[in-house]
């Protein structure tokens, strides 16, 4: 079972997303708070987390550097509406987040970006398994 | 604690008029040491100077640069001084330009009325002290000066439009990307589903037996069910995104200067609009907005104006991090008050320390990093409330926030330069 998490404060956006990526074996948790979606890591094995970069309370970039270091092996996809700032490209460089894909994506990107995320990490880059 | 904010007075400006170029000053003259030495006089003055030897030449480099004031002698070969005056006058984009004949000829030689004729606006003779030269050339620059300084404003107010609208572009592009976001992926998947539904009732044109294992395979059940939510909430995404379309056009209505009759409220409320998601997404955003009619004012402007608070708000807060779990609080609130409309934008951030308070709202005056502001914000608010006769009064603690405060007569003033900034009551 593949579990994917969605964060985003737009509950329009998880089920677009949702639509767009559900297959056999997914299952999604949608949240609109990076508290709950932080819950949700704790009690439930995850694969795969799906991230707005504006949220109130915590932003994209902040949630995903706490995902890293708390949990290695779940991977971070980064979904944005607005222009790249220099945070995130030094985000980018320390390896913080998976992928980036923006808001409106292209299906195919979206569907591409989150199958490299979901495919198993290579020799080189081995995370601890959780 | 309360900051009495200084006037306009003079001066507001001066940082402004500083940071633009001297005034341009060329000399002619075929003797090379007088042009030197002119030239030295000048410079010590700060002024920029630029020399020609002859009549054509000062007359190619005025074609090729803007020049303020003209030293001309009067005695030059080829073309002596009279016909080069005579010929920057004949173009009426240099009649600003002021000309001044320095001559040897002796006074009551007869040439002073020639060359007045010829459109001089002075007419020296040699030897003349350094001191009179300097004095009469910056007398003539007076005007010059007045000139740039107009030009100066209407540049801060330029800049600072272009910074703002800047600001709204990214809260807009955010705004709509994410609805847009979802209506697209919603209408593929609603494509899939046409398709979907198609092939089952193709199926079902074969044989009900087919027909029900095609609905099988494509999970009709699911299809169904979905079609109607995903289109409501394709419809609702193109609502917003027409939500925040007529906002923009709100707040771009109206030339720069044009004055209407304006609600404070709607200003406040299209302006958050546009920007909430992007600038405030980390604070408590409160509102509470009760519509507050001004008789005559430039709407464009007060969009600026209250565009600029906010902005300053934010920063105000992202320059005091709070802990885990604590959230900035950003209100704006707007009302009228004995006859005035009202306008508060308040932040929870870090302050305005008191030695720079008298400061804050002269142009180029910033304390955030470069690339952040320009200092020009604070500075367009107040120049704003000059024009319809308002006030702006801030209150501040370091430590815990800033208020800045509005009033604007509802009723037009009988003279806009009745203005004044007074301190918070």
């Amino acid at each position: 079972m593949t579990h994917i998490l969605v964060v985003d404060d737009d509950p329009s956006v998880h089920r677009a997303i949702e639509r767009t990526l559900r297959g056999p074996g997914r299952v999604f948790t949608c949240t609109t708070r990076a508290a709950a979606a932080l819950e949700q890591l704790a009690a439930r094995p995850t694969s795969l987390v799906l991230c707005d970069l504006h949220m109130p309370e915590m932003s994209g970039l902040e949630f995903a550097a706490l995902v890293r270091t708390q949990w290695p092996h779940v991977r971070c996809v980064l979904v944005t509406g607005s222009v790249p700032t220099p945070a995130l490209h030094d985000a980018a460089r320390r390896g913080d987040f998976f992928g980036l894909v923006p808001k409106p994506w292209l299906r195919d990107e979206l569907r591409t970006t989150v199958a490299a995320a979901l495919s198993p990490p290579d020799a080189v880059t081995t995370d601890h398994p959780g | 604690m309360t900051a009495r904010v200084p006037s306009k007075a003079q001066g507001r400006y001066d940082s402004a008029i500083r940071a633009m170029p001297t005034c341009r000053v060329l000399i002619v003259d075929d003797d090379d040491t007088n042009r030197f030495m002119m030239s030295r006089f000048l410079e010590v003055d700060g002024y920029e100077v630029l020399a020609a030897s002859s009549g054509a030449e000062a007359l190619t480099i005025l074609r090729e640069t803007t020049i303020s004031l003209i030293l001309l002698d009067v005695h030059m070969p080829d073309m002596d001084g009279l016909e080069v005056c005579r010929r920057i006058r004949s173009d009426p984009k240099n009649r600003k330009i002021a000309v001044v004949f320095l001559t040897a000829d002796p006074p009551g030689s007869g040439g002073e009325i020639a060359g007045l004729e010829a459109g001089a606006d002075e007419y020296l003779h040699r030897p003349i002290s350094r001191q009179v030269l300097s004095l009469r050339v910056r007398n003539l620059l007076r005007l010059a000066d007045a000139e740039r300084e107009e030009q100066i404003l209407a540049q801060v107010a330029q800049s600072e439009k272009l910074a703002a609208i800047g600001q709204v572009a990214a809260g807009v592009a955010h705004e709509i990307n994410n609805p847009l976001a979802f209506v697209l992926a919603n209408l593929e998947t609603l494509r899939d589903y046409f398709d979907e539904l198609n092939t089952v009732l193709e199926a079902w044109r074969s044989s009900p037996a087919q027909g029900r294992a095609a609905e099988n395979r494509v999970d009709l059940a699911t299809v169904r069910a979905d079609v109607r939510p995903l289109i409501n909430e394709t419809i609702e995404g193109g609502e917003r995104m027409r939500t925040i379309v007529r906002e923009l056009k709100s707040f771009m209505r109206g030339q720069d200067d044009f004055v209407e009759s304006v609600d404070l409220s709607d200003v406040a409320r299209s302006t958050l609009v546009l920007t909430e998601r992007e600038l405030l997404s980390k604070s408590t955003l409160v509102r509470e907005l009760d519509s507050a009619w001004i008789d005559a004012a430039p709407r464009q402007r007060l969009h600026q104006v209250v565009l600029n608070l906010i902005i300053n708000a934010k920063q105000a807060c992202e320059a005091r991090p709070l802990g885990p779990g604590e959230h900035h609080r950003i209100e704006v609130r707007t009302g009228t008050e004995d006859g005035f409309a009202v306008i508060t934008v308040s932040d929870t951030g870090a302050g305005i320390p008191e030695d720079i308070r008298q400061r804050i709202f002269e142009p180029f005056f910033t304390t955030k990093p470069v690339g952040v502001g320009v200092g020009l914000g604070l500075s367009l608010c107040a120049m704003v409330m000059d024009q319809v006769g308002g006030t702006i009064a801030l209150d501040s603690r370091i430590g815990f926030g800033t208020r800045f405060t509005l009033r604007i007569p509802t009723e037009r003033p009988r003279s806009a330069s009745a203005s004044s900034i007074q301190p918070a009551p």
